[in-house]
Formats: C-alpha cells, structure tokens, sequence
C-alpha cells in the first residue's frame, strides 16, 4: 500500500486500494503481483477506538485478525478458533531527548540516564518477559550487529558519578513540595491512554528516582504529542519507536540534525556518530558493513541519542481458520502467503 | 436324565447366583453412588478452594490498600512523598493498577497515574467489604477485568484512598483450574455477572459483560439456597448434560462454579460399574459352568446306575458300572455290579432248568407219541409168527404196521417241520369243501369218542390261496385238540363266515378250556395243555396259517370251551379244472 493514498497512485503491492471511509478501508487482491497472487481476495480494515472494541469483534467472528495484542492480553484471547502470533519487530522503548538543549545536550547525562535503568526489571516486571534489553538504536537482529560490544549495564553508581560528574551534584528541593528533591529534574511526553507506556514511565520514574533524577510526566492526546514532537517543544518524550530491521530508520532519526533535519527532531548530533551513518551507507561489501556497524555500535554507546529501553515484541491474534505459515514472522508480512486452513473447524466462541 | 444334571447343576448355581445378584445389585448402587459423591464432594473442593483463594486475593489487595492507607494519613507526608508511595505501590503491587487519593469532593490529590486519574468512590451500588467499597466488576479499554476499592481516610482532611483492582489474577486462578479434561470453574457475582470463565472459548462471555442470572446452578444458589455455601446441580447446556457446583465467596457474595461434562464427570464410576458388572457376570457364568460341571459328577454315578439299569433290564447283563468312589454312590455301584452278576448266574441257572425241562417234555412226547406205535408194531410181530398162515391176520398186520409207521413218520415229519418249515403250494381252495371233507373223515372219531361234531357254512364257496394237505393238517389239528378236550356228550363246530375281503374258520367246542395265563404261550413250539404229546401241533398249524398269510387266534374260557379263529384273506382266483376235479 502506498503510503499516501491518492488518485494518482501506482503501486505493485499484493492488494490495491478499492475504498477508503470513515469505516476504513477495502482492498483487493492484485492479481498481478510479482511474487504470485494472493489467495486472500479482498481485505477489509476496520479502526477500532480501543482494543476492547476489537477483541470483542474477534471473539463474536466479526473480524478475523486483531494487530495488536498486549502482553496481559495473549492468554485471554487464544483460543481453540484463534491463534495468537508473538514475533520479535524492530520497535523499541526509549526515552528520547531534546538534546538540542540542556540537560540532554550532555552526552555524559544520557549515558548516565542510560546506565541507570535496570532493563532486565523493567521487562520482567512490565513487559512479562515480552522483550529484550535495548541499549542502542541498532536491531540486534541485523546480520551486522556486533553482541560483542559490551552494552550499557545497570550501574547506579556509575550513573551517580557521571551526573555529578556533569554538574548535578547537590539535591535541589522543590520549594512547591510537589516533586521530590532531586539533581536533575526534567519532564517527559507521554500519550495519554496507552497504559503499557504509562506503566513503563511508571517504572521508569522510579528506577531513575533512584538516582535522585526526577522524571515528571506530561501526559497529551496523541494529537498534541505527535505535534510538540514534530516540533520540538518537549524536553523528553517515551515513544515506541521504529529502529529495525534495516539501518534505514536509525539512520533517518539519529544522523546529523544540523545537517539533515528530516526525521530527526531530537535534536542529536554527534560527529563520528554521523560519519559511521556515512561510512556504512558507502560500504559495498560484508566487512566493510560490519565494520562500520560495529563502529556506529561504539559511537552510540559513547554517545546515546536516547534512553534505550527495551526492544518490544509485538502479539498479533488470526483466526485459525487462516495458515499463516511462518509463525516467528509478523503475520501481516505474510499475508500474501496465507491460505484457508481446511483442516479447521469453526469454533464457536459463544 | 440330562435334564436332572442340567437341573441340578442350576438348582447348585442358582443357589449362589442369587445371593450374588443381590451382592452385585448392592455393590453396583453403592459404588455409583460413592464415586458420585466423590467426584462431586472433589469437585466441590475444588471451588471451595478456589473462593478461599478468591477471597484471600481480594483481601490481601484490601489489605494492602488499608496499608497504603494507612501510610498516607496523619503522616505529614509532603504531597511528592505521597505520590512516589501511590506509584511505588503500584509497580509493587500488580494487583492495582491504579491507586489515587481524592479529597471529600472527588478531586485527585495524588495518583500513580501519569495521566489523568481514571477512578473515583464508588457509588450506591458498591459493597460494603472489610472496611472498604467494592464497585462492580468490569472489564476495561484492554480487556483485562477490574474492580474499584475505596478507603476512607482517617485524616484530618478526610479523602479516600482509591485503587483500581485489577482481578486479572483472578482469571488466572480460574485459567488455572481443570478438572478433567472439560471441566472449568468460572465465577459469577451475586447480581449473575460473570466475572471468570476458564474455557478458552466462554471467555468472550466476560468480555461482553454477559449475565449468567439463568444459570441453573447460580439460580439455585442465588434464590433457593441463598444461606448455603456450596451446592451441586445437573443440567444440561449447549456442551450436554453437566455436573456443576458450587462454592460462595462469602464476603464477596460471589459464586464459584465447577462444571464439568456429566459423563467425563461420572466416567470413572461409569467405568467401575461396567467393570463390576463384567465381573459379576464373569462370576455368574464361572459359578455356573463349575455348578454344572459339579453338578454332573455329582450326578455321573447316578445316570451310570441308571443306565446299568436300563440296560439289565434289556438284557445286557454283562453291563457294569464303574465304581471310582468310596461313598455311598461307589457302594452303591458296588451292589450293583454284584447284583448284576447275580443276575446272570441265576439266568443260567433258569436256562438250565428250561432246558431240562425241555428236553423232559420232548422226551416224554416222543415216548408218547412213539411208544404207542412201536408197542403197536411189537405186539403185531409177536402175532405175525404165530399166525402168519392167516391171510386176513397178515393182512390187519400190514396195515397195522403202515398205520403206525405213518403215524411216526407224522412225528418225525413234525419235529422237522418245526426247525425248518416246508415250502408250501398256493391253489385256491374252497373252504367250505376242504372243512366238509375233513370233519366228514373225522366223524367216527367223534363217535368213538361220544361226541357230536358238525359244520356250519356260509352260503356259497369261500375260496382262499392254500395248501390243501396243509390247511387240512391245520384243522385236523384244531378238530383232534378239541375233541381230546371235550368231554363225552359235548360238542364241535366248524364254522366258516365271510366278513368282507376276509375268510373266517372257527372250531369251537364245549371242552375244559385253556387258563387264561396259558393262552398267550399256547402256540409257541412244545407247548401243550395236554399230559402228553410234544406240544408241536399248535406251533406248526401257527406256522402254516401265517405262511399262507393268515392269522390264527384263540379265545377261551375254562369250564366253558374253547374257539380257534383262522382267517385267510379270499381270493378272486378259482381252481384250474384238472385241480377242481382232483
């Protein structure tokens, strides 16, 4: 699907656009296409408000796939009519800086932001193990990746030193007493409704507390958030990010901002950082790419744009009467493969 | 006999099949009923426990909803100091999603929410649990079950702490039930909502918030048995019938319910019952074939007496019994066997006697019937010497010595005809002629002897197939008998009659009659009423008569008289004229 619908579109995707309204859209299978067509005719996508809304439709039969599935919500929902397909994605959790301005203007302070989250808790206690540790904007799936490079740990102390190191030495009280006494204080967008950001915040607050840096919340309408994002008028934002499976979209968020605005509105810049993005986009062969990945590894480390949190996992629910083959993929990248599972009976979901 | 074995053997069987029947029939209801009340006391277990958990999982969250209480009021905690309590809790304690303070007015103090505060005091509808309110349950924006708890602050300013409950924990519990492999529990409140449902497929169910008001169990718990705290009930749903329970939440006024497919549920005791039954008949049909087999050997003797018996009595006396046994039955065979040899001994012993007996008789009937003769003959040779010059004397002698040489050639020919009788001629013959001829020969005997012979014919020829010289030997037989046995101045009559396809000759005379114990052996061979003779005339004229296919009976009555019967089958044929004439 193209990424702007229009009259003019041309496309070569597996489906093509037939109707878009206030309902949704409706697309069908284009015949046509290059990798043979698929055996799904026509796809109808209808937005829900809330997930409840979607279960719901899926659990009656109204619908036959759901695109997002919480953590909490995988165990409730599978079922002998519906398959619940959990795959790794290339989405991270991470705290990303203004870092056109002081405090986050400080390499040394997000690092020291960085070594102070305990990942490990914060997927155990929140994600319920659906995750991994993220301490870089780099897909460690990627043939590329380098797991030799010692990541950021969790190191308080370390973390301690580096901020007085940076001059936030004293605790300041709030004079008000509505926040805490704190070295570093700052404020962090957050979307309003979507709880499982609201509860990584939540922990994230407190790890960070922890080293008497005070993280206040903001939380605005998707609108106002997507919008002071865009235009920078935040100090921190806890986003789920894209950042895999290519080099594409580190490259788009985290190269130079003075350079090339584009979709980098944190404001980061970093010199080597930016030469490594430059390197590798020349490298043509496996060793160079690795070499170079493994420098930018090095160069986000000692310079993170961000406080990696966690690489997420995402859980995507499909009606069984659906194969959708592969099942460690995203099964929406598989639809083309799709076939109708004769061997399924329906199940009635009462 | 069989029929006494196969009795006998079930009489054995039924003996102990019918105890074993009522043993079975016992055995077989208080195992139903046992294993049911088993599965159904197991099953109520397992609800009460999962209420106990239930309750102690929401009273746990309560408590720590007090403890959170009680940290926040007269404390003189600063506002942040609160709030970091509230969010610590929270990341603590999954159980709540949401813990906030309100002031009187419902306005959020402080909260662990980032955003804005989502709970507020219950309303009217609330529960009154252990010190605090417990709203309804339901089910949020991400499907995940939630109740809201308030506690009223002891605080100079008041407020109350209010927490979002998430019972997400509770579903687990619930998940984590299985009982069999159908069975699941799910929880229902008091006003019939489900909150829990176990079977992957009924979740749904909770999520559209659906009512189980209709429940069978939970309307027998909710209206007919409100004070009880656990039941059981058997209904049927779209899944078949079922075997439900149920335990109370009590503080909660929920209802946990097992259910769980009746046969899955009874399986085991359906399983035991066929089990016992199969046994039972097992041992039905192994206490019959060994009653029977029992039975039989009991028996076995008996039927080989009986046999023994059966056969002695047709003659086999060489059969015995097999005599294994010491008991009464062996003795018994024993005395059999004995008798057996008795028996033949003493059947030897007749056969000996019936011999000599024979032998006496035929030997005084040839000294009878010869002895005349030969005296006859041996009194004439004496004379001859004397008086051989007397023409007419040699003469009286050479037919006196022809008469009684035919008359022991008659004995002799008699004797031979009994052990192989002579082939006879078939001619027809008039009846009524042969019988006039022959009584007309015979009636200076019946002179001589003072006696009144004569002959009473039917009208007209009765001819039958016979042997002239035979049929007269037949009645010069019955004629001689009864004139021997008739007294002077009795009588004979020969009588011939027709009766349809049949000829009938009766000799009848007034003589002393035959015993009525005698008749039925009067025509065997040497049998005679007489004192003397061989006894043969009878037998041979029986042997005659049924050779020209005729038969030959007697009736008679002692001191009255006697009549022989003959009676040959007419014929259509009629004598050749060279035969009419000789």
């Amino acid at each position: 699907m193209p990424l702007s619908i229009g009259s003019g579109n041309v496309g070569t995707g597996l489906f093509r656009l037939v109707s878009r309204d206030s309902d949704g859209l409706e697309l069908e299978r284009f015949d046509r296409y290059y990798l043979g067509a698929p055996e799904i005719e026509r796809v109808v996508i209808h937005p829900s408000d809330n997930l409840r809304t979607s279960w719901t439709r899926l659990l009656r039969g109204e619908v036959d796939m759901v695109t997002d599935v919480p953590p909490e919500a995988v165990e409730f929902i599978r079922n002998e009519d519906i398959q619940v397909i959990s795959f790794p994605r290339g989405y991270q959790f991470l705290v990303a800086f203004n870092s056109a301005e002081a405090p986050f203007k400080s390499a040394a302070v997000r690092r020291a932001l960085n070594a102070a989250v305990n990942r490990e808790a914060l997927i155990a206690n929140v994600l319920q193990g659906n995750g991994e540790p993220a301490t870089g904007p780099i897909w460690p799936a990627h043939w590329a990746y380098d797991r030799s490079i010692q990541p950021f740990g969790f190191d308080p102390r370390g973390a301690t030193s580096l901020l007085e190191a940076a001059g936030f030495r004293s605790v300041a009280v709030d004079p008000t007493s509505k926040r805490p006494p704190a070295r570093l204080r700052f404020t962090c967008l957050l979307p309003a409704n979507f709880s499982l950001l609201e509860r990584i915040g939540l922990e994230v607050q407190k790890q960070l507390y922890d080293i008497a840096v005070d993280v206040q919340f903001e939380t605005v309408p998707i609108e106002e958030y997507d919008a002071r994002i865009r235009e920078g008028r935040f100090e921190a934002v806890l986003v789920d990010m894209i950042s895999g499976p290519t080099f594409g979209r580190p490259f788009l968020f985290w190269r130079s901002a003075r350079q090339f605005k584009g979709l980098n509105v944190f404001g980061y810049e970093n010199a080597e950082t930016e030469r490594q993005f430059q390197i590798l986009r020349a490298s043509m062969n496996e060793a160079a790419i690795r070499s170079a990945t493994r420098r930018l590894q090095r160069a986000l480390l000692d310079d993170p744009p961000a406080l990696f949190l966690a690489w997420n996992e995402r859980a995507r629910a499909v009606r069984r009467r659906f194969d959708v083959g592969n099942s460690d993929r995203d099964p929406l990248f598989t639809i083309w493969q799709w076939t109708e599972n004769t061997d399924s009976q329906p199940v009635s979901t009462q | 006999m069989t029929k006494i074995s196969t009795r006998f053997a079930l009489l054995l069987a039924a003996a102990a099949v019918v105890p074993l029947l009522g043993y079975g029939a016992v055995s077989v209801f208080s195992l139903r009923t046992g294993a049911q009340e088993a599965v159904i006391l197991g099953n109520l277990n397992v609800a009460s426990q999962v209420a106990e958990q239930i309750e102690l999982y929401v009273t746990g969250s309560v408590k720590i909803l007090k403890a959170v209480a009680a940290d926040l009021q007269q404390t003189g905690l600063q506002q942040w100091q609160k709030d970091r309590i509230l969010k610590n809790f929270v990341l603590q304690f999954p159980e709540f999603k949401e813990l906030t303070l309100l002031d009187d007015n419902g306005a959020a103090i402080v909260s662990s929410r980032l955003g804005v505060p989502t709970v507020s005091v219950p309303g009217s509808e609330a529960l009154a649990y252990e010190g605090v309110l417990l709203s309804r349950f339901s089910v949020d924006a991400d499907l995940l079950p939630t109740a809201i708890v308030a506690v009223r602050l002891n605080d100079n300013n008041g407020g109350w702490l209010v927490g979002r409950l998430n019972l997400e924990e509770l579903w687990r519990m619930v998940d984590r039930i299985r009982v069999g492999d159908r069975g699941y529990a799910l929880v229902v409140t008091n006003d019939g909502q489900l909150l829990a449902h176990g079977n992957p497929d009924a979740k749904s169910r909770v999520a559209r918030g659906d009512g189980l008001q209709d429940h069978p169990l939970v309307l027998r718990v909710h209206t007919a048995l409100p004070d009880v705290e656990t039941a059981f009930e058997e209904y049927a749903d779209e899944r078949g019938p079922m075997l439900g329970v149920a335990a109370r939440v009590p503080t909660l006024q929920w209802t946990v319910i097992v259910e769980q497919p009746r046969g899955e549920a009874f399986a085991i005791a359906i399983r035991l019952q066929w089990q016992l039954g199969i046994a039972i008949a097992v041992a039905l049909m192994a206490m019959l074939g060994i009653g029977y087999v029992w039975g039989y050997r009991f028996i076995d003797p008996i039927l080989a007496l009986t046999r023994g018996t059966r056969a002695l009595a047709e003659g086999k006396l060489d059969e015995r019994v097999t005599v294994v046994s010491k008991d009464e039955i062996g003795q018994l065979g024993l005395a059999f066997n004995n008798m057996a040899d008795k028996l033949v001994e003493l059947q030897e012993d007749v056969r000996k006697k019936e011999r000599q007996a024979l032998f006496g008789r035929i030997s005084i009937g040839l000294v009878h019937d010869l002895s005349h003769p030969i005296q006859n003959i041996g009194n004439s040779c004496k004379l001859i010497v004397k008086m051989f010059d007397d023409l007419e004397y040699r003469e009286n002698f050479k037919r006196t010595v022809e008469r009684e040489l035919a008359q022991v050639k008659r004995v002799l020919d008699d004797l031979r005809n009994i052990a192989r009788p002579l082939p006879l001629d078939r001619f027809p013959l008039d009846m009524n002629k042969t019988i006039s001829d022959l009584v007309e020969s015979m009636q200076t005997s019946a002179d001589v002897a003072g006696l009144t012979i004569a002959t009473e014919q039917v009208l007209g020829a009765l001819y039958v197939e016979g042997d002239l010289f035979a049929l007269n030997r037949v009645y010069r037989n019955l004629i001689t008998n009864a004139l021997q046995a008739t007294p002077p101045r009795g009588s004979v009559v020969v009588r011939t009659n027709r009766d349809g396809e049949f000829a009938f000759i009766e000799v009848a005379d007034t003589g002393c009659g035959i015993p009525k114990e005698r008749l039925d052996t009067i025509f065997d061979d040497f049998v005679t009423t007489k004192r003397r003779g061989l006894g043969l005339g009878l037998a041979i004229s029986k042997k005659i008569v049924e050779q020209l296919g005729g038969t030959i009976t007697v009736a008679s009555e002692v001191g009255v008289g006697t009549t022989f019967t003959i009676r040959f089958p007419l014929t259509q044929a009629r004598p050749t004229t060279k035969l009419a004439a000789g």
